[in-house]
């Protein structure tokens, strides 16, 4: 029972991960770059959620998609100003654009609301229920059931509609997918929008969860992210759920195993390391990408 | 080529440009406040841009209020306060920089800084420059003791609150056995979690059911699902918690929601008005150890409570109460102002005279009398000050009897 | 400005050249901050524990720092690009939790009581770091790490040994970090791992793209220029972090290459050659 409800635990939080990897992993999949403010977008939708429900009273099945489309909107912020208008041969120049972009989101954050964590009210939670003994959050089984979903709507995507098709050019050679009428700009955009949105609906559910958003939760959530992508291989998005899962129940086990959970970050990184040790592609790469740098 | 090559040093030069202009306009309103020359001066350090934002600016507030009214009442021998608040952004490099620049602009002494690391880089340089250095709220154990005879802390270390109260929690709840808890990587939660809730407790009889296995969380962390599953499965009587309130109202969230119903106490860490309003119906009979009451009937003590009140509101309007921190930072100004008082100081002394009087008046200070009680500072140049166990009760603190 | 703003940007500058050579064999790393704490914690323990001086303790921090890199530099040829940079970064992380949990330097209290760190040695150490960089890139190996990243696979079949070359890089630059660690050890007197995480090894990139991956010159300048910035700003108060980060993302756009880039040193070396030439013609005509 102790196990199972453990089991359970780690894969609600496994499915926070993979859901922020997975759009941390299409605009790597398509750009071949980082985007290293998708953290801090987590953050900001949040907030967004937040100060909705406060201000307005929205309820949340309206909260939720205002959160998402802020961060949509915020996506094609990062893209417009942190990659756009760098040029391609320049791939460092864009991680560390995102970087202190992610810096001023927070510092803004800090200033205009403050460094503390907000708190949600106790209304808007979404409630849990009890199987057999073990409970499972709403919220969680809600965020676990849309990164499946998405995870299936985007591969459905990616392979059958236009812009997929167009996505998945560009992914193999964006000169070439050009050449061949892809609305390159248009592609790029919509990628971003898509990646944010993700990050955006994780936010404002784990906001809604743990009944808290803080300002600096970006660097956390982006950075375990940022571990499960390269562990379920760069630009997959079945790698990135896998992974995500994974790391979850990895974490939960560390608190399971006695004296193991001081160890929590080395357990993860270690992982990792481990994994690019034997699969220098992540889990489930399999094109050899990211060559440069 | 040498076009492109132009154009770049151009935009090379627009940028440069840019930062110097930009400095040139920022040093403005910094630089202003060295030249006065009938005021003594007083630097303060605190976070005001990092993670402690809310805290230093709230700190800010209460030395404030400190000096406007040792101002209105005639200042020090006549000469007025002046306060040089700096902000740390909670770095360590900004806390070293910041006591030297203060320290070279001649302050009597320096107010700060914040956290427990800070002060461990600050305190030496502090030492070498021989100026006094009092933080209002570092608790990590030993840090005045390494850096005599120049720097004193006006806050309890954890060791000493957790002393008195530790054996009123296991009495007052009836504690046979407890779980501990804190964050490994976090050194106030380290001592805390490892060291004296675990000896307070063995002191008082209580069994502790994970010995070996402390739990350990990271400090920002919001989910304690696996941990709460897991300490729900040792059934204890009691939570020993080392950790800060934010982490505890999220324990809490999570202990309410897996249904265990069980007292928790913890540092001086966990006290602050923030973790009724953040952990709700959920903390309640979590004790907190604390050297400041803010329901104090002394009288200075509400005065200040309802200047703060307003003015904090602007910052974090949920929870505009002073904590023990804000107190410690007020009560600091006037530590510092009834000793220079004493010492027949006035703004035409040398500064280096006003600095030993500091140094040495409060290496002797006794039972001064502020708004936190009686404090006196021990010979590790830390402060002796009441105790209160906190408990709460229908969202309110009150004191564990 | 006091003094320690320029011991801790000659510091920065130490390590901006050392993760400047690394990257100049193509390879990211986002784990110096380890390298840095791996020689901040040797360099500590010889003073503190076992009484040695400075010096030998930065010598002694240096090959510590040195022999890690190595290690480290071996897996890493197996995993490129982003790969190695994530991986890396993991590394530090692994390495900073290897220091939270390890009693002989204190864990997560820390260690204290070093000291020494000069201005004058800190500078004394970043000229030898330029000076080392400019022989290093003026010299045979220095060539053959441009070789190897332009193109790997031209540079093995000219007959260059990619494994020793990028191994070497790793190692001279976890050397040169570990001294930079070493150094602020002994200056700020107090160190816990907490102070070499990911956000000092992310900084450490700021500084090299910032100023310029192409030169190490532009590896130091960014490593100055970001150091005393914050400084210069002060008076914007709380505004300050918000501002860096808008003025190093437009100095992404309007400058990806970073302040300093090939172009600007022949520029420079045009621009004196330039000036001298109207004077040699002056005095021809003259005579």
């Amino acid at each position: 029972m102790l196990l199972l409800q453990q089991l359970i635990n780690g894969l609600m939080q496994g499915s926070i991960y993979a859901l922020v990897a997975i759009g941390y992993s299409l605009v790597f999949g398509v750009l071949n770059l980082l985007n290293m403010a998708h953290g801090e977008v987590f953050m900001i939708a949040g907030f967004v959620g937040l100060l909705l429900i406060l201000a307005l009273d929205l309820p949340i099945y309206l909260a939720i998609p205002a959160a998402m489309a802020a961060a949509a909107l915020l996506g094609v912020i990062i893209e417009l100003l942190c990659f756009r208008p760098i040029k391609k041969e320049f791939h460092l120049a864009p991680v560390v654009s995102t970087i202190a972009f992610g810096t001023v989101l927070v510092s803004l954050t800090v200033n205009f609301i403050g460094s503390e964590p907000q708190v949600f009210p106790a209304h808007v939670n979404i409630g849990d229920f009890s199987v057999g003994g073990i409970l499972i959050s709403g919220t969680e089984l809600l965020m676990f059931a849309i990164a499946i979903t998405l995870m299936v709507l985007l591969t459905f995507m990616l392979e059958k509609t236009k812009t997929g098709r167009a996505m998945r050019a560009m992914a193999e050679n964006e000169k070439a997918a050009q050449i061949l009428g892809v609305n390159v700009k248009r592609i790029i955009i919509t990628t971003f929008a898509i990646s944010a949105a993700l990050a955006g609906i994780a936010g404002i559910l784990v906001g809604l969860r743990f009944g808290v958003i803080s300002p600096f939760v970006g660097a956390t959530i982006g950075l375990k992210a940022l571990a499960v992508m390269v562990i379920g291989g760069l630009g997959n998005i079945y790698g990135a759920m896998v992974a995500g899962l994974l790391l979850g129940m990895l974490e939960a086990a560390t608190v399971v195993i006695p004296g193991l959970s001081p160890y929590v970050d080395a357990v993860i990184w270690g992982f990792l390391v481990f994994v690019l040790l034997f699969k220098p592609n992540g889990l489930l790469g399999t094109r050899v990408q990211a060559e440069r740098v | 080529m040498l076009t492109k090559s132009k154009k770049g040093i151009f935009a090379t030069l627009a940028v440069l440009t840019l930062v110097t202009a930009t400095a040139l306009t920022g040093c403005g309103d910094g630089a202003s406040t060295s030249s006065s020359g009938d005021t003594i001066q007083i630097g303060a350090l605190v976070d005001k841009s990092g993670k402690g934002a809310d805290w230093g600016r709230k700190n800010e507030i209460a030395m404030n209020i400190a000096v406007e009214e040792i101002n209105a009442s005639g200042g020090i021998n006549g000469s007025p306060i002046e306060l040089l608040v700096r902000d740390t952004n909670g770095r360590n490099e900004e806390a070293v920089n910041l006591t030297r620049s203060l320290a070279g602009q001649g302050v009597a002494a320096i107010v700060g800084p914040f956290f427990s690391g800070e002060c461990e880089v600050a305190f030496p340089q502090a030492n070498q420059l021989q100026v006094p250095i009092i933080s209002p709220s570092s608790a990590k154990a030993g840090i005045s003791e390494n850096n005599r005879p120049w720097a004193f802390r006006n806050s309890m270390t954890d060791d000493k609150l957790l002393r008195e109260a530790t054996p009123r929690f296991v009495k007052a709840f009836d504690v046979k056995t407890v779980v501990v808890l804190h964050d490994e990587r976090d050194a106030w939660s380290k001592a805390v979690g490892t060291d004296d809730l675990p000896r307070e407790f063995k002191a008082a009889g209580v069994e502790i059911l994970n010995e070996g296995n402390y739990f350990s969380f990271n400090t920002g962390e919001t989910n304690f699902s696996a941990i709460v599953t897991q300490v729900r499965n040792l059934n204890p009587d009691a939570i020993a918690f080392g950790g800060l309130y934010n982490e505890a109202a999220a324990f809490a969230r999570e202990m309410e929601r897996q249904g265990l119903k069980i007292p928790v106490l913890g540092g001086v860490g966990m006290y602050a008005g923030a973790l009724i309003q953040q952990g709700g119906t959920a903390v309640e009979n979590f004790v907190a150890t604390s050297s400041w009451n803010v329901d104090s009937e002394d009288e200075q003590a509400r005065s200040f409570v309802e200047k703060f009140k307003p003015q904090a509101a602007q910052i974090t309007p949920a929870d505009p109460l002073p904590g023990s921190f804000e107190a410690n930072h007020y009560e600091t100004i006037y530590m510092i102002a009834h000793v220079l008082e004493q010492a027949g100081v006035d703004h035409t002394t040398p500064t280096e005279e006003v600095r030993l009087a500091l140094r040495d008046g409060f290496a002797n200070l006794k039972d001064f009398k502020g708004i936190t009680g009686l404090t006196s500072i021990d010979e590790k140049g830390d402060g002796i000050k009441t105790i209160y166990p906190l408990v709460v009760r229908e969202g309110r603190f009150e004191i564990l009897e | 400005m006091t003094e320690s703003v320029f011991i801790f940007a000659g510091i920065n500058i130490i390590l901006a050249i050392s993760l400047y050579i690394t990257l100049s064999t193509g390879q990211i790393s986002l784990g110096h901050g380890a390298f840095m704490a791996i020689g901040a914690y040797m360099a500590s323990v010889m003073t503190v524990k076992w009484g040695f001086n400075l010096p030998l303790a930065i010598v002694a921090a240096a090959i510590m720092a040195g022999i890690v890199g190595v290690a480290v530099g071996f897996p890493a040829l197996r995993v490129k690009g982003i790969y190695l940079a994530i991986g890396t970064l993991g590394l530090g992380e692994v390495v900073q939790v290897f220091f939270h949990n390890f009693k002989y330097t204190g864990g997560a209290s820390g260690i204290s009581g070093m000291s020494g760190t000069t201005l004058y040695l800190v500078w004394f150490m970043v000229a030898l770091t330029i000076l080392f960089a400019w022989q290093l890139t003026h010299s045979r190996i220095g060539w053959a790490f441009k070789a190897v990243h332009e193109d790997e696979v031209a540079a093995q079949s000219m007959g260059l040994n990619i494994t020793y070359l990028k191994v070497t890089a790793f190692g001279v630059s976890a050397a040169i970090a570990g001294i930079a660690g070493a150094l602020y050890s002994h200056y700020i007197f107090f160190i816990d791992p907490h102070a070499f995480g990911y956000h000092t090894s992310l900084l450490i990139l700021f500084y090299v793209i910032f100023g310029g991956a192409q030169t190490f010159w532009g590896a130091a300048l960014g490593a100055l220029v970001l150091t005393l910035l914050p400084e210069l700003i002060r008076g914007m108060q709380e505004w300050r972090l918000t501002f860096y980060g808008i003025l190093i993302m437009a100095m992404m756009v309007l400058r990806p290459q970073g302040l300093i880039s090939h172009d600007t040193i022949n520029w420079i070396k045009d621009f004196f050659s330039k000036k001298s030439l109207p004077k040699t013609k002056a005095t021809e005509e003259a005579g």
